[in-house]
């Protein structure tokens, strides 16, 4: 039985774990402290972010990164954008050029603008690196409703692998080459999260719903191409499946910022209301500065940006919006796109 | 995914020993292989490209031996049809009218045979110094005296000769990691990966390799190179192999990767411009061709299975750079008609006259001007760092079993397109190192400084606008020129102490002033003075494409927005 290794012991990283180890693999899962793990081999349960699901008998946790390391040839890396870089490195003292590294963290670094896949690029010799990204929230999973799921890698070798442990009768697993339009997708999305809970705080309807997330998947596909990803990318469950998903449940916690925003609380109340990291407002702020240098317009987060931090208030922002000059629909489309030939 | 081992069958013949060591001559300097080492070499060339052409008709439903040849005789005959009429091409032209006859209706192997055929007159080309047709060109017309070198023909004497006749070490400022180059030479088979600017390259990396006691490497050099007699001479007396970029046909690549690969296997340095051309725009090299550079991992891959005691192979990125380049203006040229990247390549221009060559060469001594050749830390073929030892290090200085990124399950596996990625990554760090080891010279600077402000002075125009209508009419402050350079000066030496560009020596305490003036020496030695004028109404230009062309060396750096700001 081939062991896989899981780098996190937070709740996706648990979803997955659980996941790979009905597959009939050993999984060896990586917490950060030797209590937490102690006390997950006692009970089977991870009690602080997925209380109350028994996972899988073939998990099993540990603290000691050298130990997965040399066990696992495919490490799954799940740990928060904070802490990435700090950990990718540790690991990076027992890993070879054999090993694969799929990251899961949908991040950015802010001083950087890295991705987390180049992050893991840097802090290890590893090459065969990929990223899993999707709307694939971690409760839904390790409840098993049926989810799909995008690897995506350079590697034809790290997809295939990928595709081979992951897949199963309640998770499917598309794959795609392109790696930095995968991975963005994942960051960007949490931005618009927010949007979309605020429109649905002030019950402003559906049509304007409509709109905004499509105007979102407009904005994140422009920024991507300007920095060599594939806009095309952003139509598959990376793009338009995780953006639909994260703005429109109410699990997500960007979502939640935006919803006690348009219910008239300040930011500083709604973070405290949600008690966990909202990685969208951090995303705001370095994404508005990244669309700065590269000279492209992305009003709904300039709005955003003016609202969070900015002291703008709302009806001001929405004026502003609707006031922005009305532009192509489909911005990857040559004019003639849509003649017949012959017509 | 199934594992499909590496072919292990190529065994060198008798005669050739498979040692790391290069076959070279007693003196250690040029690669030139015996009779039956070159026998050796044309039978195994042919054998594997016919095997790879097979296994790519094995792999695909549409392709078989016939489209294989088709598009060969198709592509030929198109390029011939363009072709200078000489001897050699008529010649040519006979041989594919003929296998065009041929290869329709016959027996699959009376295909194989005249793919066989089409392969070994490859290969006698690519092989070309054993070519006499060559070697009466060379042999025609020499000036500097080398008529004399000729009836002695000793390639050290040649080499030592022409050095001095260059005034070799002064001018050549040679800079790197030499010692522990000179002491992987021994261990492993080392590519040498050098930036292209001119014609001139070859010549001048040739020198420098002798200078520094590095040992021999086999070039893989440009078709055009040989217009020039006395470099022609020179490369066929180093035992350098002819690409010719014209060919792309998917036998000839074949056979060239074959070649590359065998020399590799054979324990030669190898040396190939990874852009695969000059820069065109003036550029340092921003894309890597992974063609010829990917055979180094299927040598290693088979190094590895067949057990060699010095199985790896490791690269060497150089950068060359100069303050004047010969070819400036028909490159930049090229650069801005987009048939200059690949459709058409200029076989004569400046370079193809010798007494051009010298004079420029000349001029370049007399503003005590120096080509500065600086070679990278060793790569592995994965793009990490190598050290002295041999041991490859990742970014954090650890040590790195390179072994690994071959292996599945403790065995080496052939993935032909996870190798690929793998020598995207090498190519980023090749580029990487380009970029750090470029030295910024007077001209660039200059050039960067007055292109900038040019294009201010009318920002309403696009690039090629500008490019077309600014000349002598548009002139700007000189002072406004020296404020840019000091400018660029001071964040050129800040980029110099993050490691990221090197500074000309030369300039390390130099004012903007000394900066401009230098320049000012040497474009006006050279393009007509064409570039730069300093005149009494300010600073201009008469050729903006040239200013450009001497501008873009310093391109991706950032330094446009220390400017803007």
């Amino acid at each position: 039985m081939e062991t896989i290794g899981i780098i996190g012991g937070g709740s996706f990283g648990s979803a997955l774990a659980d996941l790979v180890g009905n597959r009939g693999y050993r999984v060896m899962q990586w917490h950060r402290d030797a209590a937490s793990a102690q006390r997950f081999n006692e009970l089977r349960v991870n009690e602080k972010y997925l209380p109350g699901i028994t996972l899988s008998e073939n998990v099993q946790a540990t603290a000691d990164l050298q130990a997965v390391a040399s066990a696992a040839r495919f490490i799954i890396v799940s740990v928060p954008s904070l802490y990435f870089r700090d950990i990718a490195r540790r690991l990076g003292n027992f890993l070879d050029g054999g090993h694969i590294l799929i990251s899961t963290t949908k991040g950015i670094e802010a001083h950087s603008f890295k991705l987390m896949s180049e992050v893991l690029r840097e802090e290890t010799c590893c090459l065969k690196i990929g990223s899993l990204s999707g709307p694939n929230l971690a409760k839904e999973i390790a409840a098993r409703k049926p989810s799909g799921t995008v690897i995506a890698s350079q590697y034809d070798e790290v997809i295939l692998k990928a595709q081979e442990i992951l897949s199963g009768p309640y998770f499917r697993v598309y794959s795609n080459h392109d790696l930095y339009g995968v991975e963005l997708g994942g960051v960007l999305k949490n931005v618009y999260a927010i949007a979309t809970g605020l429109v649905a705080a002030l019950k402003m309807g559906d049509n304007t719903m409509g709109m905004l997330i499509t105007r979102a998947l407009a904005e994140m596909s422009r920024l991507a191409e300007k920095m060599g990803a594939n806009p095309i990318t952003f139509l598959g469950l990376s793009g338009v499946g995780d953006l639909v998903t994260t703005c429109t449940s109410p699990l997500s916690r960007n979502y939640r910022v935006g919803f006690l925003l348009g219910q008239g609380h300040t930011l500083d109340e709604a973070i405290a209301n949600i008690g966990e990291v909202a990685e969208g407002i951090n995303t705001v702020r370095i994404v508005k500065e990244k669309a700065g240098q590269l000279g492209i317009r992305m009003h709904i987060l300039e709005g955003l940006h003016a609202l969070l931090f900015e002291g703008k208030d709302l009806p001001t922002v929405l004026q502003q919006l609707m006031n922005v000059p009305q532009m192509q629909d489909v911005e990857f489309m040559t004019r003639h796109g849509s003649e017949k030939p012959g017509v | 995914m199934p594992e499909i081992q590496i072919d292990t069958t190529p065994v060198p013949s008798p005669g050739i020993t498979p040692s790391p060591t290069p076959v070279s001559g007693a003196d250690g300097i040029g690669l030139r292989l015996n009779r039956e080492q070159r026998e050796y070499v044309r039978r195994e060339v042919v054998r594997r490209t016919l095997e790879e052409q097979k296994e790519l008709c094995r792999r695909s439903r549409d392709l078989n031996l016939e489209v294989i040849i088709n598009d060969a005789v198709y592509q030929e005959k198109e390029r011939l049809k363009t072709a200078p009429n000489s001897k050699e091409n008529r010649e040519q032209s006979r041989f594919w009218a003929d296998v065009g006859r041929r290869f329709h209706r016959v027996e699959d192997s009376e295909r194989e045979s005249i793919l066989a055929s089409i392969v070994a007159m490859y290969v006698d080309e690519i092989m070309g110094y054993f070519n006499p047709v060559i070697h009466n060109i060379a042999a025609h017309v020499l000036p500097w005296g080398l008529k004399a070198m000729l009836s002695r023909f000793s390639p050290v004497n040649f080499l030592r000769y022409l050095g001095s006749q260059l005034n070799l070490e002064e001018n050549l400022i040679i800079s790197g990691p030499l010692d522990q180059i000179r002491g992987l030479s021994k261990r492993a088979a080392l590519i040498m990966a050098p930036t292209h600017v001119s014609n001139l390259d070859s010549v001048v990396i040739g020198l420098g390799l002798f200078q520094s006691r590095l040992p021999p490497f086999t070039y893989g050099a440009g078709l055009n190179l040989f217009s020039n007699r006395v470099v022609s001479f020179f490369m066929n007396n180093l035992g350098a192999y002819k690409v010719d970029r014209r060919k792309k046909n998917g036998i000839y690549k074949s056979a060239l990767k074959q070649y590359a690969t065998l020399s590799m296997e054979m324990g030669h340095h190898n040396l190939f411009f990874p852009g695969g051309t000059r820069s065109r725009s003036g550029e340092v090299e921003q894309k890597i061709k992974l063609g010829l550079l990917g055979c180094g991992i299927n040598v290693y891959a088979a190094n590895l299975v067949s057990g060699k005691p010095n199985p790896d192979v490791f690269v060497i990125p150089c950068t060359l750079s100069c303050g004047l380049v010969l070819e400036a203006r028909s490159l930049i040229e090229e650069h801005l008609q987009e048939t200059g990247k690949s459709r058409y390549i200029r076989v004569r221009g400046e370079y193809s006259r010798p007494m051009r060559v010298l004079n420029f060469w000349r001029n370049l001594q007399s503003m005590d001007s120096k080509i500065h050749m600086r070679f990278g830390e060793p790569l592995d073929l994965f793009g990490n760092k190598v050290d002295a030892d041999g041991v490859s290090r990742d970014a954090h200085g650890r040590a790195v079993d390179r072994t690994k990124y071959l292996q599945i399950n403790g065995s080496v596996t052939q993935d032909a397109q996870r190798d690929q990625e793998y020598t995207r990554e090498l190519g980023r760090s090749i580029l990487a190192a380009f970029r750090s080891n470029n030295v910024a010279l007077s001209t660039h600077i200059a050039a960067f400084a007055a292109f900038q402000q040019l294009r201010r002075l009318h920002p309403q125009f696009d690039l090629y606008r500008s490019l077309r209508t600014m000349g002598s009419d548009h002139a700007v402050a000189k002072s406004a020129i020296l404020g840019d350079i000091a400018r660029l000066l001071a964040r050129l030496r800040e980029l110099e102490r993050e490691g990221g560009i090197i500074v000309d020596p030369q300039l390390a305490d130099a004012s903007a002033e000394a900066v401009f003036a230098r320049a000012m020496d040497h474009f006006s030695s050279f393009h007509d003075g064409e570039a730069l004028r300093d005149g009494t109404t300010g600073v201009y230009t008469e050729n903006m494409k040239l200013l450009y062309y001497y501008r873009n060396r310093l391109d991706h750096y950032g330094l446009d927005t220390v400017l803007e700001n």
